[in-house]
């Protein structure tokens, strides 16, 4: 086990919410749609880390994660319009946040298709072999939890994304649904799916921290 | 602990990352002014596309000018499905306008970005390059005890304030005792304590002497009355 707390990261609450009512969000909402930078300034501070948290897990831990932060800021002041209230303001801008990092990796994927030659940068990202002579005793703690989050990083994107929102950001599943545009059936039978690749790929690993 | 083995490791692995890095600490004005920016470009790319649409338009309009104004009965006739079609295919090409604009503005920022790290880069190999403010301080510490023995010398020599120069060798071996400079302090230290000696010998032999350094004064006088004696004496 890791000594490093987990408030070192941003993370949200369990649940993935920032304690604030509906009624707090209608009037977050009504003021920066007013104009008032205040508000803004209080809606970023309120959802940054939460934001840059889950930018950070879907991208893979990247070195970089402010662009796609700002992007889904802008976004939300652009379309705040079009925000029905019929959500938690914080479940908006997880669907933001996803929407931004799908953007950013087919962005990514297309620019290194077109300059660099490569293929399918998330194949690439995760191609080192973690499973099979991980579990060797000269192994680190360190080298595992990196060949752990490679496999995670080696995951199609629509397992990547349920496993970061339930395991990570510890969402409940009608919360995923609603933000990814899925039933509950759908987020299950992807959680199944991505467990077992998982499994799969960090099966040396996941015996050893059993034992 | 959840008790399933791999969420655990999930969350160990996630723990284990490093920080996000931190973005800019006034994110508002960035995203304002990204906002605004965005805007500028939308209205752009919408006022050209638009212009760009009017200008096919007429350009159709004028191509099947003979076919509308002088349509027969058994004539070629302008049908809603072509126009929907030109349509859909003028949105089409917009959409593509609008996606090239984007891609471009995305590689922009790309370039900005590295731009910002090159430099930031460069500014820490600067800081690199510049002396280590603790080497130079451990080799000031290395001089400092040559430098108090020279002082001492000159104090002596120079100034005739023996007793000074003495006091500053004492100090340069009780401060720097593993130093070679501290043999040679205590060499000079040595050779004064023998002048003083000898001095001392000649006086009790001859009395006449001893009298005149009382006339003159103290042995070892103060800083300024000492150099002012000093100087008296060349004179």
């Amino acid at each position: 086990m890791t000594d490093r707390s987990a408030a070192a990261l941003p993370r949200p609450a369990p649940g993935g919410r920032p304690a604030t009512s509906d009624c707090a969000d209608d009037d977050l909402r009504s003021r920066i749609a007013a104009g008032d930078r205040a508000a803004l300034e209080r809606l970023i501070e309120q959802h940054r880390p939460r934001v840059t948290g889950l930018a950070y897990r879907l991208l893979g831990w990247p070195d970089e994660v402010e662009d796609v932060v700002q992007d889904v800021f802008v976004s939300a002041l652009t379309n705040l319009g079009r925000f029905r209230g019929d959500c938690a303001l914080s479940t908006w801008l997880t669907t933001i946040t996803v929407n931004a990092c799908r953007s950013r990796r087919r962005r990514l994927r297309s620019w290194a298709t077109r300059w660099l030659g490569l293929g399918d940068t998330d194949a690439t990202v995760g191609s080192a072999p973690p499973g099979s002579g991980g579990s060797g005793p000269t192994i680190t703690k360190i080298e595992t939890f990196d060949h752990v989050r490679q496999a995670v990083q080696a995951l199609p994107v629509k397992y990547r994304e349920v496993v970061v929102l339930r395991y990570l950001e510890q969402m409940p599943v009608p919360e995923i649904g609603r933000v990814l545009g899925l039933t509950r059936d759908t987020v299950e039978t992807r959680l199944s799916r991505a467990r077992r690749r998982l499994r799969d790929r960090l099966s040396g690993f996941v015996e050893a921290s059993q034992e | 602990m959840t008790g399933d083995p791999l969420q655990d490791l999930l969350r160990e692995a996630d723990a284990t990352a490093s920080e996000p890095p931190t973005g800019p600490a006034d994110l508002t004005s960035a995203v304002l002014r990204l906002a605004r920016r965005r805007q500028r470009v939308r209205r752009v790319v919408g006022a050209g596309s638009a212009t760009a649409a009017l200008l096919i338009g007429l350009g159709l309009a004028v191509s099947n000018w003979d076919a509308l104004v002088g349509s027969s009965p058994g004539g070629p006739v302008v049908t809603m499905s072509d126009t929907q079609e030109q349509e859909q295919r003028l949105r089409r090409e917009i959409a593509d306008l609008r996606a090239r604009a984007d891609a471009a503005e995305a590689l922009a920022q790309r370039m900005i970005t590295l731009g910002r790290r090159r430099a930031d880069l460069a500014a820490l190999e600067r800081k690199l390059r510049a002396p280590d403010p603790l080497e130079s301080a451990r080799q000031q510490l290395d001089r400092t005890p040559a430098i108090m023995v020279r002082s001492a010398v000159r104090l002596q020599h120079e100034y005739g304030l023996v007793a000074s120069a003495a006091e500053a060798y004492r100090r340069t071996m009780n401060l720097f005792p593993d130093s070679p400079w501290a043999q040679v302090a205590r060499r000079r230290l040595l050779e004064i304590d023998d002048d003083q000696s000898k001095e001392m010998g000649n006086e009790h032999a001859n009395p006449t002497m001893r009298s005149e350094r009382r006339a003159c004064g103290p042995r070892f006088p103060a800083r300024l009355g000492g150099r002012e004696q000093h100087r008296g004496v060349r004179a």
